[in-house]
């Protein structure tokens, strides 16, 4: 058994062990306090690692074409950032490419080094401060919201213009899905507490 | 001295009665937030929520886009733009961005307003579970309201016709991105301790 602070409530409450999969509900705020072990790290890396592939891929390839009036014009995801840095709004520029692109790649490659670094047997203290700064950039990822507001431009545009998916729209897709559940579900810093020997006495 | 547990690792600290900085845990270095006061966290949020509701009005009086469609200037606003996609027919695109746009960032300012004038008058259990609930609620909806601002940097970047058209994002772009950085701020800033400070009745 182990004592345990509820990080909403504030509540102290024993912990009883916890089998895998299962996670334990603060018995004040019914908030959750704790989840079981992580056994394997196979299938969030797995997932982890193909999401970080579809990523580079959805960046690399065109986006979405658009024709209008015998113009073709091809779009990669990045444009949409220097379209709006072109146009003198540098603060929407880098918002929009931090929340689309940037802090979603690197909070994967974090997490799928983060694992790497665990299974072969780095102690998860060392880990912490990698786990924090996971922790730190995670709600400024939003893949998932960046496909809804494409989806969203795309039917607003259509009146106006022929709109053809890229494969890039495709890749952009399969990353987003890949990103929520790879890191959706998982806890890297309860991760990294369950990879530390226990110590007694506690 | 008085004695917290870690949240982190359930070890028990001695921090000093008055503390004022944040604490970290000797052991892990978790930050023990017992010692960010409720007091601090409350006014902090309130800042943060007075600045998100008065750059609401802007966000919302002020044009998201302007625009230049075979050579006639126009400008949308988040609420015309709606009203465009639901007069031309498109019910399920408007209604998305109606919710992202215009009832997230209310509700979150409204919800979290609610929570901040409650939280000392929260007395039966139920009452607390249910802000608790509320308070889970706001902070994951967070990242939806960014969908208008998606949708403002993917057409600008798809449409660059020279002539025949042109797009540029106006000013009410960057106060909506700024409600919804803010606002998100805003609901991590909250301290969900404070909800469960005052004892229970019984």
């Amino acid at each position: 058994m182990d004592a345990i602070r509820c990080e909403v409530c504030g509540a102290t409450q024993s912990l009883p062990s916890l089998e895998p999969r299962r996670r334990a509900l603060c018995f004040r705020c019914k908030s959750e306090v704790a989840r079981g072990p992580t056994l394997s790290l196979d299938a969030p890396l797995a997932l982890c690692l193909a999401a970080l592939i579809f990523w580079a891929l959805a960046n690399s390839i065109p986006f979405i074409t658009l024709e209008y009036g015998g113009i073709i014009q091809t779009n990669r995801v990045f444009t949409g950032v220097t379209a709006l840095w072109m146009d003198h709004q540098y603060f929407l520029s880098v918002l929009v490419g931090m929340t689309s692109i940037a802090i979603p790649g690197l909070q994967l490659s974090l997490a799928c080094g983060l694992m790497l670094a665990l299974r072969r047997g780095v102690s998860g203290g060392r880990l912490r401060p990698l786990s924090r700064l996971l922790a730190f950039i995670a709600p400024g990822s939003m893949p998932g919201v960046y496909l809804v507001g494409a989806f969203v431009a795309a039917v607003k545009l259509s009146q106006l213009a022929t709109l053809t998916p890229g494969p890039g729209l495709y890749c952009f897709g399969a990353f987003a899905l890949l990103w929520v559940i790879g890191l959706g579900s998982l806890d890297l810093e309860g991760v990294i507490e369950d990879f530390r020997p226990r110590r007694s006495g506690r | 001295m008085k004695r917290v547990i870690c949240p982190r690792c359930g070890g028990v600290c001695g921090v000093p009665e008055e503390a004022r900085k944040r604490l970290l845990c000797p052991g892990c270095k978790a930050p023990l937030t017992e010692n960010s006061t409720p007091q601090n966290s409350i006014s902090r949020v309130w800042a943060l929520l007075i600045a998100a509701a008065i750059l609401y009005v802007p966000a919302n009086l002020l044009p998201i886009f302007d625009m230049e469609l075979l050579g006639r200037p126009s400008s949308d606003t988040i609420l015309g733009g709606i009203a465009d996609l639901f007069g031309s027919g498109m019910w399920f695109v408007g209604a998305i961005v109606f919710l992202a746009s215009i009832v997230i960032p209310l509700l979150k300012i409204l919800g979290l307003g609610f929570l901040l004038i409650s939280t000392s008058r929260l007395g039966s259990v139920q009452a607390r579970l249910a802000s608790t609930r509320l308070y889970r609620a706001i902070e994951s909806i967070g990242p939806w309201s960014m969908i208008d601002v998606f949708v403002v940097s993917l057409t600008i970047s798809l449409v660059q016709f020279g002539r025949l058209a042109s797009f540029s994002p106006g000013p009410g772009a960057a106060c909506f991105a700024m409600v919804v950085i803010l606002t998100i701020l805003a609901a991590r800033s909250f301290d969900p301790h404070t909800l469960w400070a005052i004892p229970e009745e019984n």
